[in-house]
């Protein structure tokens, strides 16, 4: 009977302990707060323009003076992708002049002739020359032209008159956005 | 006799190893209790905590994911369990310094933020989905689940960027501010809903077994001894 009892009250403390340690609950609370951030890519290219001096050298382009009629000069326009994302590239030329007395003109197309780099440079009917590739990251386009010539038939009311060739180049991103510079989309209206 | 010995050599063998599948995440926070409480592993580079790494320089039409492990190795609870809020910026909460040095204002960012989408979810629960900038499935305490030490969970955060998104969001940043809240909890029997479990017993495991075999124990021998007499 003794050791019945005994075992009784064993198994009771034994069942109370473990009631105790199951029904033993603490908390703790704390936070800390995570700052994320979302940041979009960019586009950014450089209109790099250089010139082949008389000694064979690659030089920065510098404007010229006292040009002929039917004299051809070097000017070399190339872009650059300074951005960390492939960018599909266009240009536009404008040619126009200054004359002596102020007057500022257009100078028509046949007046002045670029040597066009047809074969890396499709143009458009919108007057634009496209890209053939997008422009990786720090990459160089090959020229979009080598050299101006002054048409020997330029007549006499250029005479003094300071001519300038603009080149204009816009980007836009080649990611998720067509298979070629013509096919993209998201360029800048006029 | 023999019988109930098998059984409990058999449950024994239950209390044991359950083998942990790593699974690999860009970032990872981490409640490690002690002093440290939450540690973040961050990917990003804007702040210190920034666990958006995979997020940065996204351009129109992007879809991008970044992964984020959350654990629990903290050693001083039975288990703990973590939820996560956002928490808007305001006053109270003014951007981050890097944020703020890159032109952002609170305004800015917020026009920013609402034109991404994002959807936050928690292994395969969709927990958030909507406007970066608003995030209301988050709006108060989500509860990420129960772990165990060296339990975790996975969070996917996907942002979707508009094709027609505007050039005036180039080189943007937008911050989203996340809370994460534990309570550590000691407890015996604790549920654990986190994948992964520690490699060793717990030592209330071992207590509680123990003890129920101790009753059994002595409920046997009270049996047997009575029998006899």
């Amino acid at each position: 009977m003794r050791m019945k009892k005994q075992a009784r009250v064993g198994i009771v403390a034994a069942m109370m302990l473990l009631l105790t340690a199951w029904g033993s609950l603490a908390y703790y609370v704390a936070n800390e707060t995570a700052h994320n951030v979302i940041s979009t890519g960019g586009l950014d290219v450089e209109l790099v323009e250089s010139a082949i001096n008389e000694n064979g050298r690659i030089i920065p382009f510098q404007n010229l003076n006292n040009l002929l009629p039917g004299e051809t000069v070097s000017k070399i326009p190339q872009v650059r992708n300074l951005g960390k994302y492939s960018a599909y590239i266009r240009a536009k030329v404008r040619s126009a002049a200054t004359l002596a007395d102020g007057t500022k003109v257009d100078v028509p197309a046949n007046l002045v002739g670029v040597n066009y780099d047809q074969a890396n440079w499709k143009h458009d009917e919108d007057g634009y020359f496209y890209y053939n590739e997008a422009l990786k990251e720090a990459e160089l386009s090959k020229e979009l032209f080598d050299t101006v010539t002054i048409a020997p038939e330029l007549g006499n009311i250029y005479k003094d008159a300071t001519f300038a060739i603009t080149v204009s180049v816009e980007a836009v991103q080649a990611a998720n956005n067509g298979t070629s510079a013509i096919t993209a989309t998201g360029w800048p209206e006029e | 006799m023999k019988y109930l010995k098998t059984i409990a050599l058999l449950f024994s063998l239950a209390c044991g190893v359950m083998l942990v599948s790593p699974t690999y995440a860009s970032s990872k926070v981490q409640f490690e209790g002690g002093a440290e409480d939450f540690v973040f592993y961050p990917d990003g580079k804007w702040t210190e905590a920034d666990l958006f790494g995979g997020l940065q320089g996204v351009m129109p039409g992007d879809v991008r994911t970044e992964v984020i492990e959350v654990r629990n190795t903290a050693n001083e609870y039975n288990y703990v369990k973590i939820y996560l809020r956002a928490i808007p910026h305001d006053v109270n909460n003014p951007i981050s310094e890097k944020v703020a040095e890159n032109g952002e204002t609170i305004a800015t960012m917020t026009d920013f933020l609402s034109q991404l989408e994002m959807t936050v979810k928690n292994g395969e629960q969709v927990i958030s989905v909507g406007p970066a900038s608003r995030q209301e499935g988050l709006a108060n305490n989500v509860l990420l689940g129960s772990f165990q030490k060296n339990s975790n969970t996975h969070l996917t955060v996907s942002v979707k960027v508009p094709n027609e998104l505007d050039n005036k969001y180039q080189y943007r940043a937008g911050e989203v501010d996340w809370v994460f809240t534990v309570e550590g909890v000691t407890e015996a029997g604790a549920p654990d809903t986190g994948v992964g479990h520690e490699t060793e017993i717990t030592i209330a495991g071992i207590l509680t077994t123990s003890l129920a075999f101790a009753i059994l124990g002595c409920g046997y021998y009270i049996y047997r001894h009575t029998r006899r007499k």
